[in-house]
């Protein structure tokens, strides 16, 4: 749903996750072994919550999020808040990286308000706005082992009906722009029919802007086909494979607005303010600039802290730039 | 009379077992709070525990477990001149992601990293040895040197099947080589044949197997045409009616799902696979790389496959 933001052109924002402090991993190893509280672990999470907000803050992002101190991997952590999961031994993602893969034993039900306390605490550090963040049915879905369920498109639904809720959580919570992840579409072109049948479950009749983050697949197929998503905005990762996306898009109806990600968040490697606004300028020769959101490729959680804040930093300096050659 | 036997696909699970944890200390690894040295016994004493695993499960044909790829590109990346790699991406349908192979240069063998893991292994009774497929390494790769997808394919081929002697030579009894992007895409029938002829003249039995997605027949008979055995995702549609092959492997543990088969779905499948494909030798194996199942479920599902083998 549109609705009236008062951004400037060009906004600027993250895709989500921000580098977990050293400080964090140690203390949720310690609530894992029963060393320290829950609440003690919370307040440690508000902290980086805190620093998270005042990184946002120093480099001058329109758009803030909450950095998602408390989550762990995408997937894992909505499972874990509701009812219907058992949770398996970690499988690798890739690298040395690797994720606890939810299973679906039982019924999905909406159990607690999963994303509303660290939306509402962020909220209250900052006047600009932050967005809510969902990892949406789809990937859900498709990231989850099934042992319960008949068919996929159940699957999908039974976790559209849940995180609808928490949609709604996050509205009554003052929410203005919420950010749904369907990372796993990029390579199932063929459900993206099922995809947008989840989103329209989620978001339908909200009075929320809504954003999709789709990353890291087979975009020459899904291309024709993303039109169809039910969403205002649709982020998406270009600097990794240096704008190659752009060319497949090209031809094809992209209605909604544009996520470009500028910023390559799987190399140490900073990309430089010149070459972010030249990949601005490459952009505005498919999308309009009223069309067009800055932010990286995908969550910052594999970066440091200090790659972060330059990544950023440049990404901003680059998007200043780039306003005021489209006065 | 069939042969049957039992194998695994693919990647094994990396962590896991009595083994040291290869995942804490490749962390340590990259913060240099432990050598080269000591990592290096970490993955081996990691391949030893794969391959004790699938022997302790009745596998007939270990693998290595290819402990130390991190995809199934990573070893050739590492090895050839001309490869280096850029962003990451996703496998196929799955959300397990690779490193983008990226073709700077002319491709030149240089070692084989893979039959040195494979040696190693044989040591402790691996069997199974494994390689990319032409066509699926091709589609992986961004082509900034020869910008002709046909030469790329064809140069692939030479790198590897000098791959698949270098196995050949480490005592690899079989060679899987993973194609499922023949499974995905349809391609030009002539060029399979004329690229698996070659493997197919190869001292040890070669398989060129699929998952995810199916064979069409036509890609089918081209791998026949080929002289090579082929391996199919059984617990996938497979439209292939017509299957003239000696070795056949079936993929009949789904490994991409942690829910047990019960006996009669694996019975029926077995019996459906025996009569639609009388082959002279048939594999019964999971559908794909055992990895995307965590390890204590792997296990229990590997050791469905002794089960498979011994119905009558």
């Amino acid at each position: 749903m549109k609705i009236d933001l008062n951004l400037p052109l060009f906004p600027t924002t993250s895709v989500g996750s921000f580098p977990k402090p050293e400080y964090l991993a140690t203390a949720r190893a310690q609530f894992y072994r029963n060393e320290i509280s829950r609440e003690a672990l919370l307040a440690l999470e508000e902290q980086a919550t805190r620093e998270f907000i005042l990184l946002q803050e120093r480099v001058g992002l329109d758009v803030l999020v909450d950095g998602e101190a408390e989550r762990g991997d995408m997937a894992t952590f909505f499972a874990e808040k509701m009812n219907g999961f058992k949770i398996s031994e970690p499988v690798r993602s890739y690298g040395n990286r690797y994720y606890k893969k939810p299973r679906i034993v039982s019924a999905i039900e909406f159990r607690e308000p999963m994303t509303k306390h660290f939306f509402e605490y962020a909220q209250k550090l900052t006047s600009k706005p932050v967005k809510g963040m969902l990892t949406g049915p789809y990937t859900m879905m498709d990231w989850s082992f099934n042992e319960f369920y008949g068919s996929r498109e159940e699957v999908v639904r039974a976790f559209a009906k849940v995180l609808r809720e928490e949609a709604i959580e996050l509205m009554k919570a003052g929410c203005k722009i919420i950010q749904v992840d369907e990372p796993a579409l990029s390579v199932r072109s063929d459900e993206i029919e099922l995809a947008a049948e989840g989103l329209r479950l989620v978001l339908d009749g909200l009075e929320m802007y809504s954003i999709t983050h789709i990353c890291y697949g087979a975009f020459e197929f899904l291309a024709p086909k993303i039109h169809l998503l039910p969403v205002d905005q649709i982020d998406l990762e270009f600097a990794g494979r240096d704008f190659e996306l752009l060319e497949q898009l090209r031809g094809h109806e992209f209605p909604q607005d544009v996520g470009l990600g500028v910023y390559d968040v799987h190399t140490h490697k900073i990309t430089p303010q010149a070459k972010i606004e030249e990949y601005i300028a490459k952009a505005l020769t498919f999308f309009r600039p009223e069309q067009i959101w800055v932010d990286p490729d995908c969550g910052l959680k594999t970066r440091t802290f200090e790659e972060s804040e330059k990544g950023l930093a440049e990404m901003v300096a680059a998007t200043k730039a780039a306003r005021l050659s489209n006065k | 009379m069939t042969k049957i036997s039992t194998s695994t696909v693919g990647i094994f699970p990396k962590i896991g077992g009595d083994a040291p944890s290869l995942r804490a200390n490749l962390h340590k690894f990259d913060r240099d709070e432990i050598d080269i040295a000591a990592i290096e016994t970490i993955i081996q004493k990691n391949i030893e525990r794969a391959v004790a695993e699938q022997i302790a499960a009745g596998i007939d044909l270990p693998t290595d477990g290819l402990i130390r790829w991190t995809d199934l590109f990573s070893p050739f990346v590492k090895s050839w001149q001309g490869l280096t790699r850029r962003g990451i991406h996703r496998f196929y349908d799955t959300n397990t992601l690779y490193g983008e192979p990226v073709v700077e240069g002319e491709l030149v063998f240089t070692a084989s990293h893979a039959a040195a893991d494979f040696a190693i292994a044989k040591e402790f009774g691996a069997k199974k040895a494994t390689l990319p497929g032409v066509f699926t390494f091709a589609a992986a790769c961004v082509d900034n040197f020869y910008h002709d997808a046909k030469k790329l394919r064809s140069v692939l081929a030479a790198n590897l099947l000098l791959e698949a002697q270098k196995l050949v030579e480490a005592g690899a009894e079989i060679i899987e080589i993973h194609e499922p992007e023949l499974g995905w895409n349809q391609i030009d029938v002539a060029e399979i044949t004329a690229i698996y002829s070659k493997f197919g003249e190869l001292k040890t039995k070669i398989l060129v197997t699929t998952y995810f997605r199916n064979f069409s027949q036509a890609t089918a008979d081209s791998l026949l045409a080929a002289k090579v055995g082929i391996g199919i995702d059984f617990s996938k549609p497979c439209v292939i009616a017509n299957l003239a092959t000696p070795l056949l492997q079936v993929g009949i543990v789904d490994s991409r799902e942690t829910k047990l088969e019960s006996a009669e779905v694996l019975a029926t499948r077995r019996a459906e696979a025996l009569q639609k494909f009388p082959a002279a030798e048939i594999i019964f194996a999971t559908t794909s790389h055992v990895e995307y199942l965590p390890h204590e479920i792997a296990l229990a599902k590997i050791a469905l496959l002794q089960n498979v083998k011994n119905l009558k």
